[in-house]
């Protein structure tokens, strides 16, 4: 899933458009929205920020940055193909 | 590449390119690629122009020259000189980034992956250290012919829409080589960058060693080391707080939902900008 921070509903449904992209996306806001607490709670400093959760909800691997080779083992780990 | 490594654009990165790419504009640009990545070293002459537009008071066009030298696996300078010259470093073990006059420059422990060191270039080096895996996804398309410093080239266009994101690179027709690229991008607020590099006396294979990278920091200049982003994240182990937010198309999208059932979730922050 993607958690999206500041942006319009109309901007993220434009980007996942035009990359015919299909994924559960969940709205943070900007600073001043109730829902902005995620951010927060998460630790997010920058963009993009990635964790890996294990089925329970327990944080496996996280980082900031985007390193595909990274996620994808640990994801391999938690056996995802 | 010129590569906002805490950008918001990097979930790109895992969306295979919509529209199909144009096989020959591919396939030449592919085999630059491997090309520069089959080289043990690389050396070459670099002019850079780079434009900002799209703003009132956008500064004026720059004109920098330097050189570029590239050794396996990880070593590697581009140093400019000019008003606002960049150059960037990387001696095996740090990552430098240096801009003329001012009184404070970059380090950074240099990415394991030498495919991410990032500056003002585009796939003439990024091809070098990460072949031609970094030119899948472009979109390439064959986009005619030119001239270059004497040399018949080809010219590949890569897009990609957003980020509104364009490189036209020349590959000379009889070396396979680029001599040039031209990136045109989009920035936030309507401000947009066109920068285009020059290689010229460009050599695969000369003579470089280790120690010909050893970084000297500008005269009175400070380090500084960037803010470190990942301070407040999360300790491995221990379980994410729970949370429910709003979906762009309605409804709801919580985590325990999103759980249910499956043995993993890459939770991705982001935005755009």
């Amino acid at each position: 899933m993607t958690i999206n921070s500041g942006d319009s509903k109309d901007v993220i449904q434009k980007w996942f458009q035009e990359r015919k992209f299909t994924l559960p996306v969940g709205m943070a806001g900007d600073e001043d929205s109730p829902d902005y607490g995620v951010v927060e709670k998460f630790g997010v400093q920058a963009y993009p920020t990635n964790y890996v959760l294990d089925g329970e909800g327990r944080v496996v691997w996280r980082d900031v940055g985007f390193s595909e080779e990274a996620i994808r083992a640990a994801l391999e780990k938690l056996g995802v193909k | 590449m010129l590569r906002r490594v805490l950008a918001a654009v990097a979930l790109a990165a895992v969306v295979p390119a919509a529209a199909r790419a144009d096989e020959k504009g591919q396939a030449i640009l592919e085999a630059a690629y491997k090309k520069l990545h089959a080289a043990r070293s690389l050396s070459a002459d670099v002019k850079t122009t780079i434009a900002m537009s799209g703003v009132p008071g956008a500064p004026p066009p720059s004109t920098t020259k330097g050189t570029v030298k590239a050794l396996k696996p990880n070593y590697f300078k581009w140093v400019m000189t000019g008003p606002g010259a960049e150059s960037f470093y990387a001696d095996g073990k740090h990552y430098y980034r240096v801009m003329a006059g001012q009184p404070r420059y970059f380090k950074q422990d240099l990415d394991p992956d030498p495919r991410v060191m990032y500056g003002n270039w585009e796939g003439e080096i990024d091809g070098f250290f990460g072949g031609a895996q970094n030119a899948k996804d472009v979109d390439a398309t064959l986009a005619g012919s030119d001239m270059v410093n004497g040399k018949e080239v080809h010219l590949v266009r890569t897009k990609l829409t957003m980020p509104d994101r364009t490189v036209v690179y020349a590959i000379g027709k009889n070396d396979g080589l680029i001599h040039r690229s031209e990136l045109t991008m989009s920035l936030q607020g309507g401000l947009r960058r066109r920068q285009v590099n020059e290689l010229t006396n460009l050599k695969l294979n000369p003579p470089l060693t280790p120690a010909e990278f050893k970084f000297t920091p500008p005269p009175g200049a400070e380090e500084f080391t960037p803010p470190d982003f990942a301070g407040r994240l999360i300790p491995v182990g221990r379980e994410a707080p729970a949370f429910t937010l709003p979906a762009p198309e309605g409804g709801k999208v919580s985590l325990t939902g999103l759980l249910k059932g499956r043995k993993a979730l890459l939770v991705n922050f982001w935005f755009y900008g």
